[in-house]
């Protein structure tokens, strides 16, 4: 007997060291609210944010963990040397994050030195590089919008909300029906705004515009075509995008899916669920041409409209490929999803903006990094538009006119 | 494990050996005999992860179920080796804690293919008590997801919504480990009838220590599966 019990007494001792073989938790702090006193106490939090919320994690081929190998002897030099210059702290984080997809994506971090903002964006080491970059011309464009010819009805917003609408002549006597404007802030600017400020809107929506298109000029059946034309338009607020898109479109617009993160590791990602933007009660209904006019300078809430427009049996995209920030946010995402936008400049020293809703095609293909290509390519021509044509509106124009 | 086997039926072979368990509780006619059988029943899973500052993501144990077929080579009447393959399921849920994702919850149903080697003890004759302690070694060989997330379209028309979702779990090889091994204890109830059969209820803690995840970033956070089954077998004397 004093043998088994010694037999037991070493499995219950074997098992008691087993049971103590699991790893311990990692400790990180909340790099959304974190008191920052040292540029390596910065740079950390700062890490360990995009480590754990950053939304592209299984496409991205930076290697974090390489970066924080590299970056922290940088950060800690700054303590140790007593600071560092704005340039080269805008250096060491645009270095940090550089080759990252997120085109929505920049760091704000305040200089411990100077008191000084300062950023980096991982798109600005790609865009300006592709071969067909160009500054926005929007001034000189819309300045043309009123000479061109056959151009009647032509109306422009104030400066609260600049936006221009103009009426072009089709083919077979009908008209076509334009649109730009520079944000997606309608559904909420029509609450503040005089009927002059959103008169280019009114024309082409009618008076509801927050439902859809009601005595608009989009809906009168001499019109033949709409053009949205979204270059240089920056982006907003996604709920514009049933009335102002959704409204085009004579179905629900299927996008593709959609993901967020669900959990703190890098590939915990919650299922992929459809995408579907609802279209408004009041919507064009018949068929007839919608066109997308789209540049380098198209940004968020504009990609996601060229993707609903290029989706539609009816719509056609004409002019660059957009930016390639096509996955949305919400600000304060933080605490519901942990990921997307962190960090607090006014209270905690660093800000970043950064997507927290994965978005695919209906091939689970992600535009984030490269944008829509359109259906039709059309450069920016520079020396036409001094010369008084903006090449791009007259390639649409020439498209509904001829279908060619 | 083949080492720990080897281990315990070397101990149990010296042991008889030397004739030093003289005071066996079971017949000698069980020493050297094998046994198979089958068997059958219910687990609940723990599913460990430390949150850290993600204090609403809420994981709660989830049942499942168990079944596989058994062999045993019983080396002395108290003491028997045991080998099984096993389905195991190993499941858990998600819940969000936080008022702007009421609705948010994620299932997870896991099926592993489980093969624990196991030294049983006994106490007793015709009805006996038992404990089991060995190693197992597990394969994931499938997963289920069902739940409710937030919608996108929550940015499109500012109400929660959210989408229900219920698919098939699609691995990752950079992120799942599909390998996991661990400890097993248990106790169990056995009774002989008509000198060739056993009826048994175990009750079993597969305690793993292996991480559900490859470490495939550096602050990775591990997760563990602790599965307990209950468990009712019939075993035939070989």
């Amino acid at each position: 007997m004093k043998t088994m019990t010694k037999t037991k007494t070493f499995f219950i001792a074997a098992a008691l060291i087993l049971v103590s073989c699991r790893k311990e938790a990692v400790e990180v702090v909340n790099p959304d609210r974190h008191y920052c006193y040292t540029y390596t106490d910065q740079f950390e939090t700062i890490w360990t944010g995009i480590d754990q919320g950053y939304l592209f994690w299984e496409r991205d081929t930076v290697d974090w963990d390489a970066v924080h190998e590299r970056m922290l002897p940088v950060f800690q030099g700054f303590d140790a040397h007593g600071g560092a210059s704005d340039a080269e702290l805008t250096d060491a984080y645009q270095s940090m994050v550089r080759g990252l997809l997120d085109h929505h994506m920049y760091v704000q971090v305040k200089n411990l030195k100077t008191g000084n903002a300062v950023y980096a964006d991982p798109a600005w080491d790609e865009v300006p590089n592709r071969d067909y970059y160009h500054y926005t011309f929007t001034s000189q464009q819309t300045a043309l919008l009123s000479t061109m010819e056959g151009v009647s009805n032509y109306k422009e917003g104030s400066n609260s909300f600049p936006c221009y609408f103009a009426v072009f002549p089709g083919s077979n006597g009908k008209k076509i029906a334009y649109l730009r404007f520079l944000s997606f802030q309608v559904t909420s600017v029509v609450n503040y705004l005089s009927s002059t400020d959103l008169a280019p809107l009114r024309a082409f929506y009618g008076n509801g515009i927050v439902d859809g298109i009601t005595n608009g000029w989009a809906g009168r059946d001499d019109v033949e075509a709409v053009i949205i034309d979204v270059r240089g338009n920056g982006g907003g607020m996604l709920n514009d995008l049933k009335p102002v898109v959704g409204s085009l479109s004579t179905t629900d617009v299927d996008l593709g899916y959609s993901r967020t993160k669900e959990g703190l590791g890098r590939l915990d990602y919650s299922s992929w669920t459809p995408f579907i933007i609802k279209r408004p009660d009041n919507y064009l209904r018949w068929d007839r041409k919608v066109v997308a006019l789209v540049d380098v300078n198209s940004v968020s809430c504009s990609e996601i409209t060229a993707l609903m427009i290029q989706s539609m049996p009816n719509g056609t995209v004409i002019g660059e490929r957009t930016y390639g920030a096509t996955c949305p946010l919400i600000n304060g995402g933080h605490d519901m999803l942990y990921s997307g936008v962190f960090g607090d400049y006014g209270k905690y020293g660093y800000y970043v903006y950064t997507s927290n809703f994965d978005v695919v095609d209906k091939g689970y293909k992600s535009l984030e990094g490269e944008g829509v290509t359109p259906d039709i390519e059309c450069l920016f021509d520079y020396n036409a538009l001094q010369n008084g044509h903006d090449n791009q509106l007259e390639r649409a124009l020439q498209f509904i006119r001829t279908g060619k | 494990m083949f080492f720990l086997f080897a281990t315990l039926a070397g101990v149990a072979k010296s042991q008889t050996s030397d004739g030093t368990f003289r005071g066996s509780l079971l017949p000698d006619s069980a020493a050297s005999r094998w046994s198979v059988g089958l068997f059958g029943g219910t687990t609940k899973n723990h599913h460990i992860i430390n949150t850290l500052y993600a204090t609403d993501m809420k994981y709660t144990d989830l049942g499942g179920f168990t079944a596989g077929a058994t062999a045993s080579w019983h080396l002395k009447g108290w003491f028997s080796l045991r080998a099984d393959v096993s389905m195991v399921q190993k499941n858990y849920r998600l819940d969000r804690d936080n008022r702007h994702l009421p609705f948010a919850y994620t299932e997870s149903t896991n099926n592993y293919l489980s093969v624990p080697l196991t030294a049983v003890f006994s106490l007793g004759r015709t009805f006996r008590v038992c404990g089991i302690v060995g190693a197992y070694a597990d394969y994931w060989l499938s997963g289920h997801r069902e739940g409710q997330s937030l919608s996108v379209t929550y940015l499109v028309t500012n109400n929660q919504e959210y989408t229900h979702f219920d698919e098939d779990y699609t691995f990752n090889s950079v992120r799942d480990n599909r390998f996991d091994a661990g400890l097993v204890f248990g106790g169990a109830l056995r009774c002989t009838l008509f000198k060739k059969l056993d009826i048994s209820a175990e009750l079993r803690w597969y305690y793993g220590l292996t991480d559900v995840q490859k470490q495939y970033m550096t602050n990775l956070n591990p997760r563990y599966n602790t599965t307990r089954s209950l468990q009712f077998g019939l075993s035939y004397w070989l």
